[in-house]
């Protein structure tokens, strides 16, 4: 299968920092991947590194085939950036702007453009600097879609924005790709919103991969686990193998764990823990992405 | 590509570019006041003896040795810091352009509006001399203004430079290097004072190419 994305031991310092330790990560054609993890997991550094802009201390990242740091015009071309913040030329106005880029992309598809805009009621000639976050975001998502893309790079497309622009933001992201083979990797904090689109989810943990698989995947093979024993609470421990997490709230544990409710039961039965009462509480991408990394 | 971008340093620039055409406008019609009142107060011959002995003309056209300066640094400030804030240089590092054409296509975008701001103040302030003075003394005066318009011409491409650079410590070390070079050419206090004018216009020469290492520095990412 080609790989639009290949990292390969990736690895990053701040100073003496390590963001990054042996990362590898390879996104397929055609699909959207959802990056996802808390603050300070080093995501930012993996975005910075593949838009180009980090170059990392050690390990390969390639995108479209080229190191990410150095990138032809002719790739840049078949990426389309959405900076951190919906990042624009706030000097220009709607009609500026679009002049502007439309004269670096051969294949420039303005109809995406001023369907977005002619969503915003606004005049040609209003400036990118007094817009709405959500109305710049607008501006930003119309320029990257008549770039006509092979590969979206989002970063953190949701800051900023509220429910009404996040849902057009994702239905018109649905709409662009659908049949058109393109490739879209996109981070954000909004994960309701994320779990509506992505068909694969990659989870970052402290300097590595936690997890890269299909959300269909995930959300069948990962479950949660609740059951009340006073006398278990903090015998079980997380490991490699059984229990990917587990929280205590009084005599409630929840466990965390992509072996079935079957296995889990015989686990607990060797740890002479009785779990009559243990049961599968089904959860959103959000749950199971706490239940990964861990409420702290 | 080099219309696009054109277009865009254009978009940041053009109302300086006009209110400093203005400001020239009305600095070489003081010049023409200054010229003639000094005339008529101290009388022909004393004039003379003045514009010869003290270098008088220097003082009556002071202008030039400032509107260089505040056009280049204008204009720097005005191109480069919007593209740094945010780290909206990112957008541009990401056009389908090498970077060192960006670089490059960006500071000569400014330079030659600059350079067309110089020329218009170098032909206006020609014009000015030529109407009451002989073409010798013209032509030493205007000779004594280019360290001055050299000046303006270096506070362009070394502020461009400065605000590209990510660390704030190196900006302030180029700052200071930065004014002590510009410095240099505004010592002359009487005509044609600097003999070396071939080496401040082979060291603003290569001041272009300075951009290409902070540009390079802040696409790496350094911090």
């Amino acid at each position: 299968m080609e790989h639009v994305i290949e990292c390969k031991n990736l690895t990053h310092y701040y100073g003496d920092k390590l963001v990054l330790n042996n990362l590898n990560l390879q996104v397929e054609r055609g699909r959207i991947f959802g990056i996802l993890g808390k603050n300070g997991m080093g995501k930012t550094t993996t975005i910075n590194i593949l838009m180009g802009f980090l170059r990392p201390t050690s390990g390969k990242c390639l995108v479209l085939g080229e190191e990410s740091h150095k990138l032809s015009p002719q790739t840049r071309q078949k990426i389309g950036l959405l900076h951190e913040g919906h990042l624009a030329y706030d000097f220009m106005n709607i009609k500026q702007v679009e002049k502007f880029y439309s004269q670096f992309f051969p294949g420039w598809k303005a109809n995406y453009y001023w369907d977005l805009i002619g969503k915003l009621g606004l005049s040609d000639n209003h400036k990118i600097r007094n817009m709405s976050c959500g109305q710049r975001s607008q501006v930003v998502m119309g320029l990257i879609f008549a770039q006509d893309p092979e590969l979206l790079i989002l970063d953190d497309y949701s800051m900023g924005l509220d429910p009404g622009y996040r849902a057009l933001f994702i239905d018109y992201l649905q709409e662009y790709v659908r049949g058109k083979n393109k490739t879209v990797f996109l981070t954000s904090h909004i994960i309701q919103d994320v779990e509506k689109v992505i068909d694969d989810t990659i989870i970052m943990g402290y300097q590595k991969l936690l997890l890269h698989m299909p959300l269909a995947t995930l959300k069948e093979s990962f479950h949660r686990y609740e059951f009340r024993n006073q006398q278990a609470v903090g015998v079980i421990k997380t490991d490699e193998k059984n229990i990917t997490n587990v929280e205590y709230v009084n005599d409630k544990i929840t466990l965390y764990s992509f072996k079935s409710l079957n296995d889990i039961k015989t686990y607990l039965k060797t740890l002479q823990i009785p779990n009559d009462d243990i049961v599968e509480i089904p959860m959103t991408l959000e749950e199971a992405f706490i239940g990964l990394t861990g409420k702290y | 590509m080099l219309k696009a971008l054109l277009y865009k340093e254009w978009i940041k620039l053009r109302w300086v570019v006009i209110a400093i055409a203005v400001l020239t406008l009305f600095s070489l019609a003081y010049s023409i006041g200054m010229i003639n009142y000094y005339i008529e107060f101290q009388g022909a011959l004393r004039n003379w003896m003045f514009v010869i002995g003290k270098s008088l003309l220097l003082r009556n056209i002071v202008f030039v040795k400032i509107l260089p300066l505040i056009t280049g640094l204008a204009f720097a400030l005005l191109q480069f810091v919007p593209e740094m804030a945010r780290n909206r240089m990112r957008l541009s590092y990401h056009l389908p352009i090498s970077e060192k054409k960006l670089l490059l296509s960006s500071v000569g975008i400014g330079y030659m509006f600059l350079l067309a701001e110089i020329i218009f103040l170098f032909f206006g302030l020609w014009l000015v001399i030529s109407l009451t003075y002989p073409a010798e003394i013209t032509q030493k005066v205007l000779i004594s203004t280019i360290p001055w318009f050299l000046g303006g011409s270096a506070i362009y491409f070394l502020t461009s430079f400065i605000i590209l650079e990510p660390s704030w410590i190196y900006r302030i070390i180029y700052g200071i290097a930065a004014y002590g070079l510009i410095e240099l050419n505004f010592h002359a206090s009487t005509y044609d004072q600097y003999q070396l004018l071939w080496v401040f216009v082979l060291i603003v020469a290569v001041m272009p190419f300075t951009v290409l290492f902070s540009g390079h520095r802040f696409r790496r990412g350094t911090k």
